[in-house]
């Protein structure tokens, strides 16, 4: 059987540094290059490093907490010491290493045993062909998850870091808009282990696996080695031999002190925790009598399941799971902002759903108050007033007055052309701000023009 | 000092000098403009006129090139560096600038501090200017012959195994080795991160306690910085009480150890110093457990200098000194030594760290001379370990982390000599009532 194992680097999702007081915002979407930068982080001779971010360490714990790791609450700063153009400082800043005592061990998630968590230093961009440096990144904290090797293909590996991902989310540890990078290393019965480095999607992660798998049963490793993915290649190609392998030459860090975080406040961090998504749905399940699909999708986010348990408090569970898993999900997706980023008041979201729950506004009228919730809510009462639905003898007279107007329409629909009656509900939506119930515009219409 | 001369004056006959002697002392390596040098001066005399200056206004720095001032080169003498130019300034120098110090300009040493006779500088030699046939120690070699040759005031320096006390031992100045963690590092670059200090040089006593209660202190910027007290500066010269422990160490050469026994037995009785033998076991581990720490501690300090920002490659632009101490870090630092050198040497680090704490207990000081040799000759050859044991008395002080000063004692063959007055972990005070009990003595003497 195949053994796959992984190193999965997430940016910690911190506001600072982990060394400096600059801004975490790095890449090109964001920031000019080289604008969040100073002598610490750029590595200027003499810079000393500030003491690491302490939200930095706090998650990371939390992290570790999550995929049920032992905390080593004394914190040792290690260099490890390579020479790169993206590496200010010659040596990275970690918790990894030989004489390191990382921030979590012996954990498992999902059935995946998990060797170790800790937490490094991001180096600079560099980019090779033109030889430019961008340091906005350089300093930007990161966690390293080492799993054992308990993987066997690639659908498993892909689905476990789905999980790994939204469990995360629930705790807004991993800045997920930095993207992620994993090193994948497999082998195969009788063959050495060969490890991939540096894939940065889920998308390319399984296409490597599966395209290495063939590869070794092809032609059996007898050395360990280090190979890359060349995603347009489709093909891995060698980087190094174990016979060439780095000495990283670690050392203790002697700018910082040992720093030891007291047992209470692990304890008090663990006892943060909130339910994660597996137990979430197992509950949301037992709890509203709602379909697993559905209970996967809430449980997907931690906003997500949040948002449902405080709405379903007033709202029928049966109204409100689509009103968040197509509509709210819908604007999210059009407007591509993570939901868990979209700050949706519960008390809002409740109010506009009870106006519909109850009739007083029509769902196309509550689908234009939520499409304007981007960033966040805001409260709907002023709208729900004024976007009551409005009366059948109303929607009459309106109509008329529609008939009236768009001669063309009606002669299209008289002379058989039905679906020209589209167009006149249209119109008379939009004379009544949207006012008017769909189905009983379409039905005053029929009466009106005669089936 | 300062009272009948104003800074521009000052100023004015200080760049006289430089421009008179430097050539021959090679002491400084780069002297700001005279322009921006004067316009500066003319502002702190403004200043004083007006009452409104800081506590070092009137002073005139020469500063160790391994020390950042923003504008100024910091070439730690070295061919890697030379083309470096400061974007920030180290702590110490923010300090200095916000009391009104005034910085001349930067002063030769051994490069990357790596030497104890000021020879190793890829700018040529250092002069004592004593008697400029000799070596005037190192590594702050310029920082001692600029005070030395009154090019400047004082000096900053810094001392990692003796690099302060050295040379101003062997120059005949003052040279503080502070506490380790009461002066900030951000800005000095690195020699040992574990042991390396900032301190000042100065011709007395009193103008360096000055200058250490500027730049010492709590910085954020240096994580390892521990804050401090005040020094009480008005204590300075009275007669003090003290239990003085004398190090108990056969030195090879006894006029140097006669020297300082003389001075001592005349303190102890003008002073009423109770004086007693004290004997540290392992002092004589001192160098074997210093040269591990400094060869790990400045391979990796080293391996940002790779050509690719700051001009030359390390390895292939540095003297043979430096070179012998990257290639020694590198190989302690093997993965297949498993780090057992380097944590060793730690762990004897830790030793006599604790075996002073506990002598500290029955003496206020510990006194010995500052250097157990005479300056050699420049371009002498001298073998490393000749070299290396410079710093034999110099080096425990580093590795226990305390405060030791070097005051001017006299001369052996017209070669100053210093005696090193060494104090517990942040008595600096006693340190300084001290040297300056012992400077009295000696200027006493003079007189007399």
């Amino acid at each position: 059987m195949v053994k796959i194992g992984l190193e999965i680097h997430g940016y910690l999702n911190t506001i600072e540094k982990l060394f400096c007081s600059c801004r975490v915002i790095h890449g090109k979407k964001f920031t000019k290059a080289n604008v969040n930068i100073c002598p610490i982080c750029t590595g200027q001779p003499g810079s000393k490093p500030l003491l690491p971010n302490s939200n930095a360490v706090k998650k990371a714990i939390l992290i570790s907490l999550i995929l049920g790791c032992r905390i080593n609450g004394e914190v040792v700063w290690q260099r490890k010491h390579y020479s790169w153009p993206d590496l200010p400082k010659g040596f990275q800043s970690t918790i990894s290493g030989p004489h390191a005592t990382p921030n979590g061990v012996d954990g498992k998630f999902m059935g995946i045993g998990i060797r170790e968590c800790h937490i490094e230093e991001d180096p600079a961009a560099w980019n090779p062909l033109t030889g430019e440096i961008d340091y906005n990144r350089s300093g930007s904290p990161l966690i390293e998850i080492v799993t054992d090797p308990d993987f066997s293909s690639a659908e498993e590996v892909v689905s476990w870091l789905g999980n790994l991902f939204s469990a995360l989310s629930y705790v807004k540890a991993i800045d997920k808009n930095s993207g992620l990078k994993a090193d994948v290393n497999i082998s195969i019965p009788g063959g050495k282990r060969v490890e991939i480095k540096n894939i940065n999607s889920l998308k390319k992660i399984k296409e490597a696996i599966e395209i290495e798998v063939l590869r070794q049963e092809k032609n059996l490793p007898r050395v360990e080695e280090t190979r890359t993915y060349n995603e347009e290649k489709k093909v891995t190609t060698l980087m190094r031999t174990k016979d060439s392998a780095m000495d990283y030459r670690f050392i203790s860090e002697p700018d910082l002190p040992f720093l030891k975080i007291p047992e209470e406040v692990i304890k008090k961090m663990k006892n943060s925790i909130p339910e994660l998504p597996q137990e979430k749905i197992k509950i949301l399940i037992k709890k509203y009598k709602i379909d697993k699909t559905y209970a996967e999708i809430l449980t997907k986010k931690s906003s997500l399941v949040e948002l449902f348990e405080e709405t379903v408090k007033h709202v029928k569970p049966e109204i409100l799971i689509p009103w968040i898993t197509v509509e709210l999900l819908g604007v999210s997706n059009y407007n591509k902002i993570d939901v868990d980023e979209m700050e949706i008041n519960p008390e809002h979201f409740t109010k506009l759903l009870l106006a519909v729950q109850d009739g007083k506004i029509n769902e196309l009228k509550a689908k234009e108050i939520l499409r304007k919730w981007i960033e966040s809510s805001s409260d709907p009462s002023g709208e729900i007033d004024s976007g009551k639905t409005i009366s059948g003898a109303e929607i009459e007279k309106i109509s008329k007055e529609v008939l009236a107007e768009n001669k063309k329409a009606v002669e299209d629909y008289k002379s058989g052309e039905k679906s020209s009656i589209n167009f006149l509900i249209g119109q008379v939506m939009k004379k009544t701000n949207k006012r008017a119930d769909f189905n009983k515009t379409r039905e005053v219409l029929e009466k009106i023009l005669g089936k | 000092m300062g009272i009948n001369i104003t800074t521009t004056e000052k100023v004015k006959k200080y760049l006289k000098e430089i421009e008179k002697k430097n050539k021959e002392l090679n002491i400084f390596l780069e002297v700001r403009s005279e322009k921006e040098l004067l316009e500066e001066a003319r502002r702190v005399d403004d200043k004083i006129k007006s009452g409104r200056s800081g506590r070092l206004a009137g002073y005139v720095f020469g500063i160790k090139p391994n020390i950042n001032v923003v504008g100024l080169h910091a070439s730690c003498s070295s061919k890697v560096l030379e083309d470096y130019l400061s974007t920030y300034d180290a702590t110490v120098i923010k300090k200095i600038k916000d009391e009104d110090g005034i910085i001349i300009g930067m002063v030769n040493s051994d490069e990357f501090a790596c030497g104890s006779s000021g020879e190793t500088s890829a700018f040529g030699p250092v002069k004592n200017p004593i008697n400029p046939k000799l070596i005037p120690g190192g590594s702050s070699s310029g920082s001692a012959a600029s005070v030395a040759a009154r090019f400047c005031d004082v000096a900053l320096g810094s001392d990692t195994g003796g690099s302060i006390r050295n040379p101003a031992s062997h120059c005949g100045v003052v040279g503080v080795k502070p506490t380790y963690g009461t002066v900030s590092r951000y800005g000095l670059i690195d020699l040992s991160m574990s042991l390396d200090q900032i301190g000042p040089l100065a011709r007395n006593v009193a103008d360096a306690a000055l200058v250490l209660d500027v730049i010492r202190g709590k910085d954020e910027n240096d994580s390892i910085s521990v804050d401090v007290q005040k020094l009480n500066l008005n204590e300075l010269g009275k007669k003090k009480n003290f239990r003085v422990g004398v190090l108990d160490l056969e030195i090879k050469d006894k006029r140097i150890q006669k020297l300082i026994a003389d001075k001592l037995d005349e303190a102890g009785k003008k002073y009423n110093w109770k004086i007693k033998k004290v004997s540290i076991q392992n002092v004589e581990l001192a160098i074997e457990t210093y040269y591990p720490l400094v060869y790990t501690e400045f391979f990796s300090a080293t391996r940002k200098f790779d050509g690719r920002r700051y001009g030359k490659k390390i390895e292939e632009a540095c003297g043979p000194e430096v070179l012998r101490r990257i290639i020694g870090g590198a190989e302690i630092t093997k993965a297949e030594h498993e780090g057992r050198n380097y944590h060793l040497a730690l762990r004897v680090k830790k030793l006599i760290e604790e075996e002073y704490e506990s002598a500290f207990k029955d003496f206020d000081l510990i006194v010995s001379p500052t250097v157990p040799r005479l300056a050699h000759k420049i371009g002498e050859e001298i073998t490393v370990e000749e070299m290396y044991s410079y710093d034999a008395l110099t080096i425990p002080s580093n590795l226990a982390g305390n405060c030791a000063i070097s005051v001017p004692v006299g001369f052996v063959d017209g070669v100053p000599v210093g005696m090193q007055i060494m104090a517990d972990k942040f008595n600096e005070q006693k340190m300084f009532e001290a040297g300056a009990m012992i400077e009295k003595l000696i200027s006493e003497e003079g007189r007399g």
